[in-house]
């Protein structure tokens, strides 16, 4: 009974696995394929959408827009938040209750409808910023606060924030001292993971960019819409090459976060 | 003047009074203990004082400066805390220098003093470890040491050791009270342990509800207890009502009384002590062995009294045996209402 349950188990998760796996292999084969029409495997296999994918300037120059647009988000966001959620923590955690509200409303919004309202809110007025890089920045400064204020929040109920602030006070260290030398080298791990996350995600971003700038400024998965009908083979090797550069991000969080 | 000054301290948070009118003196080199239980007040007054919570009323004075409103890194004082509240970024050496190395102290000289402050701590060999490798006692020696070597003006100890065993705990306790002799320290030691406070305080300020209580040298405070609660939290005092303080003791004020069970004699009074007239018989209703000493619970119809009698052969009453009490006269306690 054991062995039989052991064995169907085993069934259910070779299928699971199968059924995601699958479109990735297939993927791949594609982006190696010289060609692939009707058999089962491709005729034979090539680099050359790699080399055409990496000799291709305008996405080298859309990977460095994703790249800068994305870091500079996340900075910003980092930035902000950090100080914010050391107050809350310190001497407001009364809003605690607050924020959490505030952290799942991201989600709440469907994309397409916040998008809407970013561009009325940035079209004119104070700043008209509609349809430009910093546009992109401060949207997506606020998708990655759920995952920043979650990872970081996590990381300051993790120490003893008060004691630890209070044993540096009297110690002749002012608070900002204090927060630079005390309390931020105890949250490394809880910020490098917030980085990774939250870049994974703005990385694959598209409803966003594609509504609020378009190919005014194309990031990565714009480039990938814009060139889908240029050949299969190409776009695989983009996706090919997007999913292997957010795994290596992915093993490089798993890595901080598993870290003694 | 006195070296601390505590006069008419009051916090409250909100509505709620934490404590009101707190006055008391500490003299220099002075070891003083708050005393009481849980939500008494005496960590947050510890706190008032540090300059970690700001007073509702009343004033601070140390070496004759007012020190009320100074943030708590102007106060020159060093604080043990019970998490220990080491840095987990920095080695024990590192926590040790850091308060050397914020006021800008040469390197050489904070080399020297942190390496004296291990020796006084008996760290040695530790000191360039985490604090996630070092065991609970070795962790409150870091933060003792981290104290220390800035040389503060009162040292405060907020139940350093209460998260620690019970033989590092009294390791610890001769520890510190050494070094506070040897440099001299005035020091405010908080805790709800009354053994710890006895062991380690020239002064006990015992606390309740807000008030101090009591306050005096651990005898004074453990012989002489002027209310039912300080009775009952500074030992296993017997609490007698007015009725049968009169019947048994002879007492005329109509106060209760309070007796300590090692005042108490079984059958036969000793030897050079006087006692009261009256023999109270009674019942032992149930005894228990505390190592060297043997608890008898004895019933006189009236009450119930803890008798603490030196375990050796010769006395050995069993459950159901009659037997005769007789009160030390002078440790016969009337309690204020």
């Amino acid at each position: 009974m054991q062995r039989n349950n052991n064995l169907l188990h085993r069934i259910v998760i070779a299928v699971v696995v199968l059924v995601m796996v699958l479109p990735l292999v297939a993927t791949l084969l594609y982006s190696l394929s010289t060609h692939w029409g009707a058999t089962i495997l491709p005729d034979g296999f090539t680099f050359k959408w790699y080399l055409d994918l990496l000799g291709e300037p305008r996405f080298l120059a859309s990977f460095g827009r994703s790249l800068l647009v994305c870091i500079c988000g996340l900075f910003l966001c980092i930035v902000v938040m950090l100080p914010v959620i050391f107050l809350v923590f310190l001497s407001l955690p009364g809003l605690k209750k607050v924020f959490n509200f505030i952290v799942v409303l991201p989600f709440a919004v469907p994309p397409v409808v916040s998008s809407v309202g970013l561009l009325q809110l940035y079209s004119d007025g104070f700043l008209p910023i509609s349809g430009t890089f910093w546009i992109l920045i401060f949207t997506y400064f606020t998708i990655v606060i759920p995952f920043v204020y979650r990872s970081m929040a996590n990381s300051f109920a993790a120490i003893n924030l008060h004691d630890l602030v209070d044993a540096a006070r009297l110690l002749g260290a002012s608070t900002p001292k204090a927060f630079f030398l005390c309390v931020l080298p105890n949250l490394k791990k809880g910020i490098l993971s917030a980085c990774f996350i939250s870049f994974s995600i703005l990385f694959g971003e598209f409803v966003f960019a594609n509504i609020l700038v378009g190919s005014r400024y194309e990031t990565m998965q714009i480039y990938l819409y814009n060139t889908r009908s240029v050949s299969g083979h190409y776009t695989s090797a983009l996706v090919i090459f997007y999913f292997a550069f957010i795994f290596v991000f992915t093993l490089l969080a798993n890595r901080i976060g598993n870290k003694k | 003047m006195s070296y601390v000054v505590v006069q008419n301290l009051a916090k409250s948070f909100g509505d709620t009074l934490v404590f009101s009118n707190i006055n008391f003196t500490i003299e220099k080199g002075e070891f003083i203990t708050l005393l009481g239980p849980s939500g008494c007040g005496k960590s947050t007054l510890l706190r008032c004082i540090a300059g970690l919570n700001s007073v509702s009323d009343g004033h601070i004075m140390v070496e004759g400066q007012e020190i009320t409103d100074l943030p708590p890194q102007k106060r020159g004082i060093g604080m043990v805390f019970q998490a220990y509240a080491l840095f987990p970024n920095m080695t024990a050496k590192e926590n040790i220098a850091f308060g050397l190395k914020i006021r800008g102290e040469d390197k050489e000289l904070i080399e020297k003093k942190v390496k004296e402050v291990i020796e006084i701590v008996e760290l040695q060999g530790r000191e360039d470890h985490l604090i996630d490798e070092l065991s609970g006692g070795q962790r409150q020696r870091v933060a003792l040491a981290r104290a220390l070597v800035t040389r503060p003006r009162i040292l405060f100890l907020d139940e350093p050791l209460s998260a620690l065993d019970a033989k590092i705990r009294k390791r610890l306790r001769y520890l510190i009270r050494q070094v506070q002799k040897d440099m001299g320290l005035t020091t405010i030691f908080v805790t709800h342990d009354q053994e710890e406070a006895m062991v380690m305080s020239d002064r006990i300020f015992l606390m309740n509800a807000g008030n101090i209580v009591q306050s005096g040298t651990p005898d004074e405070v453990y012989t002489r207890p002027q209310n039912e609660f300080v009775a009952g939290f500074m030992g296993n005092y017997n609490i007698v009502n007015e009725a049968l303080s009169r019947d048994y003791f002879g007492t005329t004020s109509g106060l209760k009384t309070a007796v300590r069970p090692e005042a108490i004699f079984i059958n036969e009074k000793a030897q050079g002590v006087e006692c009261t007239e009256k023999a109270v018989p009674g019942k032992i209703i149930f005894k228990q062995l505390l190592g060297n000493v043997m608890r008898y619970s004895v019933d006189t119809k009236g009450a119930e009294f803890s008798v603490d009698v030196l375990n050796s052969n010769e006395q050995i009453y069993n459950e159901g045996d009659e037997v005769k009490l007789y009160f030390t006269k002078s440790e016969i306690n009337e309690l204020r209402a």
